[in-house]
């Protein structure tokens, strides 16, 4: 697969992508900051990665965090794949960008949500605080 | 006199002493080859045996010293090899402590009766459910401790041996891993020792515990391990033992062992991220990668792989005794679908079919497969350049490829096409041409150049039970 100069570098999918799920988590309304699970994400492309982070929140409306956070994501202007933010027994929503994709769950008979993320398989340099991920 | 290398009880276990007296046997070997292999001469022999007739009925006593010796240096070589592993895992954070106890008791011996006992239970039946059966019972009746070092034992025989308690499974092949490490660093095959060293790194997991989610590292799981060959693994995401809902993944072509971490294990890694978290821990996920695929396009079109595979597949799915109320999935990724059909042409009966980027499942229609229980699903990207092969595969049933078209070639029909099977949304449901040459995209339902996780969270509300987003839905909201 040819790499043109102006395709985009995992570096930068992954500043994007952590900085969407820091707002994400910031309109989740959540009283502390949860901690991040981040993994590599299937990219079986020579040369390239692609990493997941998501975070296990324990909460006490999922409903109520999947909606604002499928509002946020509307007014960010990703574009939606799946809104089923309205479905009574696991609500959730997936979208994406161009270099990742973001996608909420909701779990109201555990009272919890998992939000998570990940990017596309891109080339470039890994960060440093990422090469250690497995 | 017999010798039997099982009656030679030693009270040492450590590595170095269980070698030196494999040398030490070896030389003893060594210097009886000339006295009891035949000479060209009893006249120019000079070893004593054979040249004096009186000594002759010595030779068939030398001769069988000799073989005993040298089963007994191979015996204690592979005692060696385990009592190596028991310093190593003796370093590792994840591994059970039991696991090295089982170990030293290995290597002394402790297993090896119960091991022999085992030997001829399988002599006696053949592969199958009441072989299993005989397996898990067997087992069963070994406290724990005994179990875990027969287990240990004999690794290669009981790391993929169907009826075996999962945790047994996983200890042995991981040190079957530990052991090809080993072999592979002595002789100084650095990509393979840093190949192993990956599929020994323990895997993390979140679980939410008193109302708080903890995170901790365990050790990987694996149902599968031989290094011989395209090398063959099985590894298990998620508890098997109290999972309600187990799915088994197949990758397709080009798939071998050095892939296995960036493809098949990953991909299946990903999907039981979605699995797990939608039943809330009750789920488990298996990468199957347990018979030779196709390595080049080519070899992709014959059915020769497929047809080995499928009943390898069923025997490996049915060793595995999941209780009638566990709802078992098969997914198959291209060429692995393939293999995945034939496992259920051989009679395999899961709750769910999943083919993913499909070549075909082996028939022209649904019905074909004889499995009127199972539910079937197929997911195709529209643009994915997979979508030739069922096209191929029925101008050349319609003798319309001439000589090109063979008997051993071509999968059946695309399965999004047959009647029966439930097309799910992959993200790219809008598309209207339903034929293309994308390559990329054919890789596109786990590995990210596009959108994956609508296609990955649909696969794993099918293997829950959940409903998933059709096709046709996807394409109607738009």
């Amino acid at each position: 697969m040819s790499q043109s100069s102006d395709e985009p570098r995992i570096a930068q999918a992954l500043r994007e992508l952590t900085g969407a799920l820091a707002e994400t988590i910031e309109v989740s309304g959540l009283d502390a900051e949860p901690t991040a699970q981040r993994a590599l994400w299937p990219c079986e492309d020579a040369g390239k990665r692609a990493f997941t982070i998501s975070y296990d929140v324990i909460v006490p409306d999922p409903h109520r965090v999947v909606n604002a956070v499928v509002d946020h994501w509307r007014q960010r202007r990703f574009t939606v794949q799946v809104d089923r933010s309205r479905d009574h027994s696991q609500p959730e929503a997936i979208v994406k960008s161009r270099i990742f994709e973001l996608s909420v769950h909701g779990f109201p008979d555990r009272s919890s949500v998992w939000v998570r993320g990940n990017t596309v398989c891109l080339p470039g340099e890994v960060p440093e605080d990422w090469r250690d991920v497995r | 006199m017999a010798y039997d290398p099982l009656v030679t009880m030693l009270w040492l276990a450590d590595a170095p002493s269980l070698r030196a007296l494999a040398a030490r046997l070896d030389d003893v070997s060594g210097g009886l080859a000339p006295r009891v292999s035949a000479g060209l001469s009893p006249l120019f022999s000079t070893d004593q045996v054979s040249r004096y007739p009186e000594l002759a009925h010595y030779a068939g006593r030398l001769r069988s010293l000799r073989q005993w010796c040298e089963a007994t240096s191979a015996d204690l070589r592979r005692r060696a090899a385990i009592a190596e592993q028991a310093d190593a895992v003796a370093l590792d954070p994840v591994e059970p402590p039991a696991v090295r106890s089982a170990l030293i008791a290995a290597a002394s011996g402790t297993g090896d009766a119960a091991l022999s006992e085992l030997r001829l239970l399988l002599a006696a039946d053949g592969a199958g459910p009441g072989r299993d059966g005989k397996v898990a019972a067997f087992f069963a009746a070994l406290p724990p401790d005994a179990a875990l070092a027969v287990a240990l034992a004999g690794a290669a025989l009981v790391g993929p041996l169907g009826g075996v308690p999962y945790d047994l499974r996983y200890a042995a092949n991981r040190l079957l891993i530990r052991q090809a490490r080993a072999e592979a660093g002595a002789l100084w095959l650095t990509d393979r020792v840093a190949l192993y060293s990956r599929l020994l790194e323990p895997r993390e997991v979140r679980t939410v515990r008193d109302g708080r989610v903890v995170s901790e590292k365990l050790p990987r799981q694996f149902l599968l391990f031989d290094p011989s060959g395209q090398g063959r693994v099985a590894e298990v995401f998620g508890d098997l033992d109290t999972a309600t809902s187990v799915a088994v993944t197949v990758p397709g072509t080009g798939n071998n062992l050095g892939t296995y971490g960036d493809g098949p294990g990953a991909n299946a890694r990903a999907l039981h991220d979605f699995a797990e978290r939608f039943s809330g821990g009750r789920s488990a996920t298996i990468a199957w990668m347990g018979c030779d695929l196709p390595q080049s396009l080519p070899q992709a079109t014959w059915t020769s792989y497929a047809e080995a595979g499928g009943p390898m597949l069923r025997d490996f799915v049915t060793g595995l005794r999941l209780s009638a109320d566990v709802r078992a999935t098969l997914v198959g990724h291209s060429y692995g679908s393939t293999v995945t059909g034939h496992a259920v042409s051989a009679g395999l009966r899961p709750g769910s079919l999943v083919a993913v980027a499909s070549p075909g499942w082996g028939v022209y229609s649904a019905d074909d497969l004889h499995a009127p229980g199972t539910r079937m699903y197929a997911l195709r990207h529209p643009h994915d350049a997979i979508s030739v092969a069922p096209v191929l595969s029925a101008v050349s049933k319609a003798g319309l490829l001439g000589l090109l078209a063979t008997p051993w070639a071509g999968h059946g029909q695309d399965p999004i096409l047959l009647a029966g099977v439930t097309r799910l949304a992959t993200g790219t449901d809008g598309d209207l041409v339903q034929l293309g040459l994308d390559i990329d995209a054919h890789g596109d339902y786990f590995t990210t150049s596009g959108p994956t996780t609508l296609s990955i969270s649909n696969i794993a509300r099918v293997i829950l039970g959940k409903r998933p987003i059709t096709f046709l839905e996807a394409r109607a909201s738009r």
